[in-house]
This record gives C-alpha cells, structure tokens and sequence, in this order.
C-alpha cells in the first residue's frame, strides 16, 4: 500500500498529480503519434514500390538487432549507421527510444492504462528491485553467440516481436474484419452505388486487394501475447527485466548529460517512487538513469513540485542523485550469460539448418541467410501474392518464422522486386527483376500421373500460358490423337526460374500435377 | 428510486469499455457462413443485349494513332451515342490479364480503352466501370499495363474485382457454365463493351473478343480450359456484349497469351468495330493471316447462332485513319 503523504513544514496538505504535465503529455502525445505512424507504415507496405515509406529503417534504428547480425555474420551492414544514432541519443537523454518510439513499449503501456481503467489499483512500486540485472543476461548472451558467429536476436528483440505480430496477426484480422463488413454492408444495402465506390476507394488505398492469411503464424502471436500479458504483473515489466535492447541501451544511458532532479524531497514521501513505470525511482527521490525511459509522469505525480529533468553537469551532485549499487555478482552473470549463450547455439546445432524449404528469390546461401534473418516479417508483409510465409516449427527450431514460400497460397511475380526492398539487414539481398530473371528459386517438375494431357488426354495448357519467361520454360509437346490435338507441357531445366505460378495455377487438385522443388545451389 | 434508475441506465468506464470490447468479438465471430448462404440463392440472370441499328456491320480503321482510329471505327458505326445513352452504367472489359507493358501485345492498348472511356463520358454515361480477372496480381496488371492510369485520365473508374462478388450465373440446364460464376458488375449494367487485344493463345488458337470474355468469371480458370470452346460460347451468349472493339494495333503471333519479347509483337495498326462478337473476332483471324473456321470458338459462336462469321456478305467500312 501506498503511505500517506506527509504534509508540508507549513502544515499545508499536498495533492498528488498537481505538478505541470506539459512534459508527460507531450511523451503520451509524442508516443502516440509515432505508434500510429509506424502502425501505418507497416500497414501500407504494398505494392506499388514508392507507394510506402521503407519499414526497414525500424529496424535499422534497433542496435541490438543490427549489432548482432552484424557481429554474427562479420559485415558493416548499412544499418549500423542509423543504429549508432540511436546509441548517440541514448548518451546523451537516456532511454528515450524505450518510451517515446518503441512500439512494442508503447502498446504496454496502452494496455496497463486500460488496466489501470478497469481495476483501478494505485500503483505501487517497492525499491529498484535487483531483478533489472536479468535484461543484460539474454543481451550478453546474444552477443557471446553473435561472437561465434550465430545470430539469435530475432527470438527476443522487441521491435521485431511487434511488428512480426502487426503483419502476420494483426494487419490480417483487421483487413479481414473491414473487408467483411463492407461486404455485408452492400449486400444489406442491396449493393448500394455509393457505398460499392467507397468500397472500391478503400481497396486502392487502406485494404489490401486480396486478404493476406498466414496459417502458422500462431507461434507468432502467442509471443507477442505473452509479452503483454506481463503488463498485468507489473507495468512495463518485459521492459524492466527482460528486455535486451533496453539492456543495451541501458548501458549507454548510465550517466547522461540530461536528466531528473528531485531536490528537497519530503521524508517518506514516495509518490514519485511509487508511480514510476520502470521501477527507476528510490523512496528517498533518486533514480536510475539507465532504467529511466523518460516518461515524465514523475514530474506531474510529485505533490511538492520538486521533480523536474534538465541538463546538468556531471559532478558530486549527480553521483548523489543517481547512485549505483549491483546486487548481482559477475560469477552469477557470466555463468547465466554463458549457458544460455550455449543453450542458443546448442539448439541450432541440435536442430540443424532447415532443408527443403523454398526461400525468396535473391536470398543469401541457407547458412548465410539464416544468421542475417531478423524474422521480422517485412518481405511478408510486402509480397503481392502472400507468396512469403513464417516457416513453423517443423524446419527447426533454428529456422522458425524465417521466411519460406508457400506453392499453396502465393506464386513469385515475374517483374516485382519488393522483398529485397524492405528487408532491413540484407538476408534477401537487393535486386533488380532483371537479376532476379536470371536466379532459380526452384525447379518446377511435372507429374505426368497427374497432369490432365499426360495422365488424362484432356488439354489444359494453363502451366505454359503462365510461364512469365519470354521463351516460355514450359514447352508444349504436340501430339495428334484420334483427330485431336494434345498439347503436351514439359519443363525447359535451362530456363525455369521456379516463380512457382505454374504450381499455382495449375487446376489439378489436391494434389497439384507440377511442383517446385528447391535446387542444389542455394545450398 | 429515481437515482436507483439513474444508475441503471448509466454506463461507466468500465462497462463501456467491456462493452465495446464484447461488441466486437460478436462482430468478429459473426456468422460469416449464413452470409455466404444468402449469397447462394442469388443467382445473376443473362444480360440482354440491346437493339441498336448500326451504319454498317463492321468498321476497320487503320491509322498510326490507335486513339483516333478508335473514334473512326466507332463512328463509321454510327457513333457512340447509339451505344451509351445519358445516365447509363457503361463496363469497358479490355485485356488486363498480365503484368506486361503495354508494348508486348500481351494488354489491350491503353490508348484504345481511354479513347473509349472518353467517348462514353462524351455520351452522357453516369459510370464508366474499368475491370479484368487478372492473371498476375491485379494491381501490377493494372499498373504496368497503363490502362488504370489511362482510364483515370479519361474520367473512368477503375475496379480491381472483390472475390465475393462473383456470383453463380444463371446458364441454361446443361450448358457447360451451368452455375458458373460471374462478376456481378459485369452483368449489372446498361451497356458491355468489349475491349481485346488480338493475340496468340496455345489452346484456342487465337485469343480475341469472345474469349477476351474469361475476365469477367472467377472459378478455376484451368477447369474452364477443358472444352474451352464450348464455355467461351455459351459465356459470350450471356454477356451479350452490346460493342466490341478489338485492338490490332499491335498483335502478339507467337508465345501467347502473355508475350513478353519484342520479337513475337507485329504491328497492324488497325482497330476493329462491330456489334456481332463472332465477326469481329472472324475478321480479326484473318488479320492475323488464321481461316475464321479453323478457330473453335469462331466456328461455333457462328454455328450456334451467336453471330455470322461470313466476311464475304458482311456490310463492311475500311477506313483510314
């Protein structure tokens, strides 16, 4: 429970949350604004290009995720330039990209302000409780592994987790749902003129044209959930203990030039303590610079108007006011750090690299790709044809949400090129169509037990009418039978690029009569 | 007693918000499969074709601009005014099958469906609807083949076609489309016009108007290839288009129906008018140096009674344009 305030020397009673708001309201204004913006970035990267703004920046501006692909896979990625901006920031104002830009901290927030609507509990908050050390041990051990050349970050960075779910869970449900009702709104309507152009208008801007639908994106959403389900433990807790960018950020904002002064405190007041989201505040007015995100609320809960942030220079008075103090020794740190480094690198070893899978035209070779993969979903989000889907557990546990392409849903389109576009660190490498044309992603087979001319004497020629390829990789055998002419289809190995439209458009079923199969050389 | 009312009738924080949050989980668990059934029992009936005296039966015109030769070809049939009345809800139906650039001959030429669009807004049309079942994605066949941006310009809209508004058509007892889908807008309207490319096509022989007609059904496309010629007949017979306007201004002779070298593209610089499908489609045929009868589709279309294939006693206009 929360003590109650102590009143003045004047015997005058204080009231909590009468200090100036202007700072926390423009974080919750600024907070706001840039989730609704990065939640409509995500959303509008479609087709056409230059229709979206580029969603790989988010990830650019994560350091945690760009230093360790970096690391692991031993390259300056383009990245790292945005990255050390964020880490600039961070130096100099403390972990403000915890709590104004990130994404995944802001819906925490969102979510523990309903909470706080529904049950109506004071918050209260105990002293800065040791388990903040927990964040640096996932942090420590992502780069031990990056070290040994293994990337790890995708399981547990917090910009990814969100926007992973945004694209495969969220952004689907919501187009669904919109898409839905209209068409029950017109059929109501009996197909109502005004409304069938709003919802031909809505189609070439916010929906997309055909509902995208990612069946193994389950694993994906529970993740996601269960990080928000801490918030109804503690307020922002995934942020407090677990969270590796906020670690390594952390590291970076231990002494900054600006930061929160709360001079001449009340004995046991501890409003500001009490009310402080990331547990950063001591009952005795100082804090924790590192667990700091500059949400402001502080200065606004502060009965006495004490409380208020500012440049200052560093100094005996800062030393007072920060402190330090680890109850975690190195021996426990470097044992947790070392095994789950080890547990990491144990369960790529274990599982191995996926095999057999079909992976988006001009990525890097398997091993490659699979370390410079963040699993962030943005070349899924983007594909056309839903062609792109996470890989489920049965690739592995190395190769789960990695990108792999799904014959049964999607084709790759001949002349587009929008997964090398969005793809934050490089796994699928920038291309052109051009160079894409000149790439196998597969190799299409026909099955002549299934295939109507073949199996059934029935024409059908569907497989060759699609074939993008100029010279047509799908050649027609013309046979004359019983005073019909057959046509044929068989596949031309030299210039099959395996876009897969043949597979998807071929009308046999359940079982399609030809099939992509991955080649050799993207071993 | 009354604040005992009141409070009944109030709603707080909380009950709004597990209000709202209840409302919608019942939206989004919405009996989505009795929607579907309503859907079913619609069936779309053929669209008539109206009964329009034309100048002559056929117009060819031949010119190095494919937009003028588009207005003297419709012209020479009496112009468009006796197609589109004032306030009509007019469907232009080109060829947007493919992701290829206008010059492959794999799409209908942009200029041809402006041209078009434009006359019809001359005409008085209330509503200029622009649409294809694409092949490619919809939004890359639109784009790339010039035509959204050339109907924007024109005043047209453009409709990239929602699944569920293709609805089983109501075809004759045993004809080979019994209950096979179709776009509802391309049934719902006053006035069809037809708008193909001339172009190769492995199975068919040639691809024109009559089977330009594929874009407006959904179903598998592969399945309708099995007897094809039969289907694209009894489709045409229910569509009915009131113009067709074949675009020969660049033809695609081999590796059709979506090109994509240079090397297959000739150039016939004409465009081709007329109210029968099947004759526009025979003429067409021997544009592209093929006998009318030795296309399937042509040779039934004439023999069902669809339209005439005979060039030699046709009232035909050749113009220069």
């Amino acid at each position: 429970m929360r003590e109650p305030a102590v009143p003045d020397s004047n015997g005058k009673q204080p009231r909590a949350g009468t200090g100036r708001p202007g700072l926390a309201a423009f974080r919750r204004a600024a907070q706001i604004s840039s989730f609704s913006l990065l939640a409509f970035i995500i959303w509008n990267t479609k087709y056409p290009p230059g229709s979206f703004i580029n969603p790989d920046f988010l990830f650019k501006l994560d350091p945690f995720v760009m230093l360790s692909a970096s690391i692991a896979e031993r390259v300056l990625l383009p990245g790292l330039a945005l990255s050390a901006a964020t880490l600039a920031v961070t130096a100099m104002f403390g972990r403000i990209f915890c709590g104004f830009i990130c994404p995944l901290g802001a819906i925490m927030d969102f979510t523990s302000w309903i909470k706080k609507l529904v049950f109506k509990r004071p918050a209260s908050e105990p002293e800065p409780s040791p388990f903040r050390h927990l964040k640096y041990i996932p942090l420590a051990a992502v780069m031990a592994a990056a070290l040994f050349g293994h990337q790890f970050s995708w399981m547990i960075d917090p910009v990814t987790i969100f926007v992973r779910s945004f694209s495969m869970n969220v952004h689907p449900l919501a187009n669904g749902a919109i898409d839905r009702s209209m068409e029950g709104l017109i059929k109501l309507s009996g197909y109502n003129e005004s409304i069938d152009a709003l919802y031909n208008a809505m189609r070439e801007s916010i929906l997309s044209q055909s509902s995208p639908s990612f069946p193994h994106s389950g694993t994906i959403l529970a993740v996601f959930l269960a990080v928000l389900v801490l918030v109804f433990v503690k307020r922002r807790l995934w942020c407090r203990y677990l969270c590796p960018l906020g670690a390594l950020l952390a590291i970076f904002a231990r002494k900054t030039p600006y930061a929160r002064t709360a001079e001449g405190c009340r004995e046991n007041c501890r409003a500001c303590r009490n009310d402080c989201r990331m547990n950063a505040i001591r009952g005795d007015g100082s804090y924790l610079p590192e667990e700091c995100v500059l949400c402001f609320d502080c200065i606004g809960t502060c009965p006495w108007q004490k409380t208020s942030f500012g440049f200052r220079l560093p100094g005996p008075r800062a030393e007072k006011m920060t402190g330090g103090g680890t109850t975690m020794t190195r021996n426990r740190f470097l044992a947790s750090a070392s095994t789950l480094a080890i547990c990491l690198m144990d369960c790529r070893a274990f599982a191995g690299a996926p095999e057999g899978l079909l992976r988006p035209p001009s990525s890097l070779p398997e091993e490659k790709f699979l370390n410079r993969c963040i699993r962030c979903g943005n070349c899924m989000k983007v594909c056309p044809t839903n062609f792109i889907h996470p890989a489920d557990l049965s690739s592995g546990l190395s190769g789960i949400w990695s990108p792999r392409l799904n014959t049964a849903i999607g084709y790759c389109e001949y002349n587009c090129d929008l997964c090398g576009r969005v793809c934050p660190t490089g796994a699928i490498e920038a291309f052109l169509p051009a160079t894409k044309w000149k790439k196998k992603i597969g190799m299409a087979e026909i099955d002549k037990s299934l295939c109507l001319p073949w199996a059934k004497g029935e024409n059908c020629i569907v497989c060759e009418e699609h074939c993008p390829v100029p010279e047509k990789a799908v050649k027609l055998n013309k046979k004359t039978a019983g005073g019909v002419r057959l046509y044929l289809p068989r596949i031309d190995a030299d210039l099959c690029i395996g876009c897969a439209i043949c597979e998807f458009k071929c009308p046999v079923k359940p079982k399609k009569a030809v099939i992509i199969k991955p080649v050799g050389s993207r071993k | 007693m009354g604040k005992h009312i009141a409070r009944k009738y109030t709603i707080n924080r909380k009950g709004f918000i597990s209000k709202s949050l209840g409302l919608i989980a019942a939206f989004l668990f919405l009996d989505h499969d009795r929607m579907k059934l309503n859907a079913a029992e619609e069936k779309l009936q053929p669209r008539k074709k109206r009964n329009i005296k034309t100048d002559a039966d056929l117009a060819a015109a031949t010119g190095e601009n494919p937009s003028i030769s588009t207005r003297r070809a419709v012209a020479a049939l009496g112009g468009m005014p006796r197609f589109v009345k004032r306030g009509d809800v007019v469907v232009i139906k080109p060829n947007i099958g493919w992701d290829r650039a206008p010059q492959y001959a794999a799409t209908t030429n942009p200029d041809v469906v402006e041209a078009l669009v434009r006359m019809c807004v001359e005409s008085g049309a209330r509503t200029v609807k622009v649409f294809d079942n694409t092949c490619n994605s919809a939004a890359m066949c639109y784009r790339n083949s010039g035509i959204e941006a050339a109907v924007k310009r024109a005043g047209g809209s453009v409709i990239k076609m929602a699944k569920w508004k293709y609805i089983p058509g109501n075809f004759p007892a045993g004809s080979p489309m019994e209950d096979w889908p179709v776009y509802r807008d391309a049934v719902e309207c006053d006035c069809f016009i037809n708008v193909p490319v001339a172009k190769h096509h492995s199975l068919t022989g040639l691809t024109l108007s009559i089977k330009n007609l594929m874009g407006v059904c959904g179903g598998t496309r592969g399945m309708m290839h099995i007897g094809i010629d039969k289907k694209l007949v009894a489709l045409a017979g229910f569509i009915n288009p009131d113009l067709t306007v074949i675009d020969a201004y660049r033809v695609l002779l081999r590796h059709g129906p979506s090109g994509g070298s240079m090397d297959d593209v000739e150039l016939k610089k004409t465009v081709i008018a007329s109210r029968d499908p099947v004759l526009a489609d025979a003429y067409a045929a021997r544009l592209m140096n093929r006998k009318p009868g030795e296309i399937g589709h042509i040779r039934l279309g004439s023999e069902n009674g669809l339209g005439s294939m005979d060039l030699s006693s046709a009232r035909i206009k050749k113009i220069n344009a």
